[in-house]
């Protein structure tokens, strides 16, 4: 084309753009030691208040991740983590007895929220979501709660669910994700500071879609949440759950679990927008961010969707799953990964057909640019009790620039003659004939890439709550913006 | 926990430095054979937590003992030989791993052609031999291609001068006769392709009655610019053998390979194909045909790697599981920095007829350049119901609307047989397998 090297030269300078999101709020952290033994995991607990079951779990969970090694099976390049070196608790000094209302919460904070646009105050009540906002790892704010008591529904941080509702945190915490599972998954049983919980009861359909806003803020502090949603028989939950961190230059781990569990007849939809600090443009710092995610479609008829737009952190590595373990049961797959820089990501998902009928979706849209390496790693399985199973996979890769890569790693295992699985995933990049076509029209260069890339991404933004979508948009024109060679 | 099979493992890899001991003692190629076994018995038999072998057990065969393959007559009559015995071109037929002169085409060598026996070669050329071992040893690092390496004994080299075309087909049979004691053999095809030069190999793996064995071969072809094979393989040992295939191709400019892979016997098999395309121009076309029944486990890997620009591949491999037969499929496709204008379409298709049928697929891309179109796609499932009652709406029984239906499944790949001997006698086997019809027209 003819404007090459001037394009160029703006494709240069929107591939540099630096976060914008960086930034560290100054508020006194009541952190411990870095390091982590038994004593550790004690001064956690008690400083948590938490009930007995709770630490003995934790401490079987950490004899358990003595005895575990790192897996090195992903298709990432990782530098060694020290987790000695790493402060396993930091909460919000001001916490005191906790804030009744947002005026009790530190200001400083509330600002912190404002600069990332977090809709906690008015914005919150307009766009109708419930923010449970995880600053570090204690929650600070919770709002709409009496419209969630009403209708029945807990919402609330992990360790308030852990005093008040201490039969159902110990009922299902650790079915489905045990702490066994994994290596990450472990350490984060044997250290998670907080999270959140939701019970929605039998037959409620929850009035507003939850929302959490997780955010990594103390240096050196690893984030281990911890996240159960419980919907119960009929019952319907969205919740959304977006991210955004401060620029550090050392990497910080964050190793999350979230469970979810649908029983009889009930719909789980998890969207996910995720925008952690990728690092600089040559790769140093990042979040890493290692994290099992996991659903049970328990009962019949019931119904998880996970959504996800991940388009921070170093390194990605992420499988949100589903057990299909209820007839008829649905599991849904939508994903867009966005790698640029040095980013790298090993995401994908399972699932675990068990249940006769169940039904599984995949969509997966991967892009890389710049030195980006993005992998899908899926897996499909049919037990031989899953009569009639069928799954559907697609999963598409864009590719930017020659010196990324894109990848996929999908594994099907089927054991049952009438099920019915298919795999298709396409590599390519974006189609001279398509941007000329824009080009023609009069869009600029920019405007005509970001149309064809949510073009791509498309059904999956369709899968989004609305604010999700706007604000996934606008992520993704952020981190791609002219990456194109 | 770990100490029992440790254990019971080294009591398995010392019977092969014991075997080893027993054959090799002299001779110019000791030394790298030695290098190899070590190399094998410092890595042993995969295990299914290496992910290349996630899905393929070799401990029935890691627990069984085998001797070394020796010669023997094959006693049944030139009629009911079971490889393709009509269609002309050159036979080589080897027995339980050894030259047999008697049953194979006499050594008159075609225009063109070098054929010797790699036992020949080792004889008269042992440097030469050498040579290429030490390069082969880049080239094929695994565990099992180093326990080739080391126990190597026979096999044929193909050597096809510039510009030589052979039209008739150079046909290897490697044939198994009942033996007293389960055996193995590791034998090697080498080929050599000059530049524009072309030819079919046909590579068939047979057995008279049901003997254990073990074969363990490594094919390596190298197609110099504008060459082209055609190879196809036939493997149908028996149903008590153990079949491990490695095949490892360089494709230089604008040359083609095709390999046409029938895994139809053996208890267990598992074969690599890792095809190279090196420099601008070159193609490759897999197709194969996976179908276990019984018991049978049928494994093929094939990696595809596009290292230089303008390089184009296509896949086409079709499984068909019954009984309590396991598939394994995994293609790879590679595209290295700087491949731009790869052009790479796989496809895997799979059909379940059992319930205790099971099927692997895992079809993987792995991508470092942009400009390149990159395809895949994979199915497991049954037979379509509407073409089943279609049929059957048509007066065709139940019973023969399958048979068509997994013939026309299967025939996907048989379309790819250009030569009309292997094709027939692909046909008569696949008949013998899933039954035949009167409908068939």
């Amino acid at each position: 084309m003819a404007s090459q090297p001037q394009t160029d030269s703006t494709l240069e300078a929107l591939i540099r753009q630096k976060y914008r999101h960086g930034f560290v709020t100054d508020i006194e952290s009541d952190t411990v030691p870095p390091g982590l033994d038994e004593d550790i995991i004690r001064l956690i607990s008690r400083k948590k208040k938490e009930p007995s079951f709770m630490l003995e779990w934790r401490l079987r969970a950490f004899r358990h991740w003595l005895t575990m090694k790192e897996p090195s099976w992903a298709h990432l390049r990782i530098e060694p983590i020290d987790y000695q070196g790493i402060s396993y608790y930091s909460a919000p000094k001001s916490k005191a007895d906790g804030p009744k209302s947002l005026d009790e919460v530190d200001p400083k904070l509330l600002e912190t929220y404002d600069k990332l646009g977090i809709p906690l105050h008015e914005r919150a009540r307009l766009a109708g979501v419930a923010v449970d906002a995880v600053f570090d790892s204690v929650s600070v704010a919770t709002t709409f709660k009496e419209r969630l008591a009403k209708a029945g529904v807990i919402f609330c941080p992990f360790s308030e669910a852990v005093q008040k509702h201490p039969e159902l945190v110990e009922q299902y915490l650790g079915t489905v994700v045990p702490y066994t599972d994994n290596f990450f998954a472990t350490l984060n049983s044997a250290v998670f500071s907080d999270g959140s919980f939701v019970y929605v009861p039998k037959g409620v359909r929850c009035p507003m879609e939850l929302s959490t806003y997780f955010r990594i803020n103390a240096a050196n502090t690893g984030q281990f949440e911890r996240t159960l949603i419980i919907a119960d028989e009929g019952s319907y939950v969205s919740y959304l759950e977006g991210c955004t961190a401060p620029m550090r230059d050392e990497n910080q781990l964050h190793a999350a679990v979230v469970e979810l569990i649908a029983l009889e007849g009930a719909h789980i939809k998890y969207s996910t927008v995720q925008n952690w600090y990728p690092g600089d443009e040559h790769g140093r710092g990042g979040i890493y961010n290692f994290v099992t995610k996991r659903g049970e479609c328990r009962g019949a008829n019931s119904r998880i969707s996970w959504t996800q737009v991940e388009t921070g952190s170093a390194i990605t590595w992420k499988y949100p799953s589903c057990i299909l373990r209820g007839d008829n049961s649905i599991g849904e797959f939508y994903s867009v990964a966005v790698t640029n820089h040095y980013q790298q990501a090993d995401t994908g998902t399972k699932m675990i057909h068990i249940g006769r009928n169940t039904r599984s979706t995949i969509v997966s849209k991967g892009i890389s640019a710049g030195h980006g390496q993005n992998s899908y790693r899926g897996l499909v399985k049919i037990l031989p009790s899953a009569d009639n199973a069928r799954n559907f996979t697609q999963c598409d890769s864009l590719l930017m620039g020659d010196r990324c890569g894109a990848h996929t790693f999908p594994y099907m295992e089927v054991k049952n003659p009438t099920a019915s699985v298919e795999h298709e995933a396409t590599t390519s990049k974006i189609g001279d004939d398509q941007l000329f076509y824009c080009l023609s029209r009069g869009l600029s260069e920019e405007d005509a890439i970001n149309m064809i890339v949510n073009g791509f991404c498309k059904a999956v933004f369709n899968e989004l709550p609305m604010e999700f979508a706007v604000e996934a948009q606008n992520l993704l024109a952020v981190s791609l913006e002219g990456s194109v060679g | 926990m770990s100490v029992a099979p440790a254990l019971q493992a080294n009591a398995t890899l010392e019977r092969y430095r014991t075997l080893f001991e027993e054959r090799f003692t002299s001779g110019p190629l000791l030394e790298a054979r030695r290098d190899a076994l070590d190399a094998f018995l410092k890595r042993g038999f995969p295990t299914q937590r290496d992910e290349q072998w996630k899905y393929t057990s070799l401990r029935r065969l890691e627990a069984r003992t085998f001797v070394l393959g020796e010669a023997a007559p094959v006693s049944l009559e030139p009629a009911r030989r079971p490889w393709i015995t009509h269609g002309g071109g050159f036979r080589l037929v080897f027995v339980n791993g050894h030259w047999a002169p008697a049953l194979s085409s006499p050594m008159a060598q075609p225009p063109g052609v070098t054929l010797v026996t790699l036992g020949e070669w080792v004889k008269h050329e042992p440097d030469a031999v050498l040579e290429y071992l030490a390069q082969a040893s880049h080239r094929s690092a695994s565990a099992l291609e180093q326990l080739n390496a080391a126990f190597f004994e026979d096999g044929l080299v193909i050597r096809l001068s510039p510009n030589a075309r052979v039209d008739d087909p150079i046909h290897v049979v490697h044939v198994w006769t009942s033996t007293t004691r389960p055996a193995m053999a590791h034998p090697r095809v080498l080929v050599r392709a000059g530049h524009h030069s072309s030819c079919t190999l046909i590579e068939q793996y047979v057995c008279c009655g049901e003997p254990e064995s073990f074969t363990n071969v490594v094919a390596i072809l190298d197609l110099e610019e504008g060459a082209q094979v055609q190879h196809y393989r036939l493997q149908q040992e028996s149903p008590k053998a153990f079949h491990i295939g490695h095949i490892d191709v360089c494709v230089r400019r604008d040359a083609r390979y095709g390999i046409h892979d029938f895994s139809l016997g053996a208890t267990l098999s598992r074969l690599n194909i890792r095809v190279r395309l090196q420099e601008p121009g070159a193609h490759t076309d897999l197709h194969g045909l996976l179908p276990p029944s019984g018991t049978q486990h049928l494994d093929t890997h094939t990696l595809i790697e596009h290292i230089a620009p303008h390089t184009t591949s296509t896949e086409n491999y079709r499984g068909i599981a019954d009984g309590r037969g396991r598939g394994v499929f995994n293609g790879k496709v590679l595209v290295h920095p700087g491949a731009q204008k790869t052009d790479a379409h796989q496809s895997s298709r799979n059909l379940l007829l059992s319930p205790t049928a099971e099927f692997n697929a895992k079809p993987e891309l792995e991508i470092y350049a942009d400009d390149v179109k990159c395809s895949h796609g994979a199915t497991i499932g049954q037979l379509d119901a509407t073409a089943l009652f279609y049929l059957r709406s048509r007066g065709i029984s139940e019973a023969d609307a399958r048979v068509l239906l997994i013939h026309a499944f299967a025939h996907a790949v048989l379309a790819s047989v250009e030569t009309p001997a292997v094709r027939e006698h692909l046909e008569a086997l696949l008949a013998a397998r899933f039954g035949s019809t009167q409908v068939t027209s």
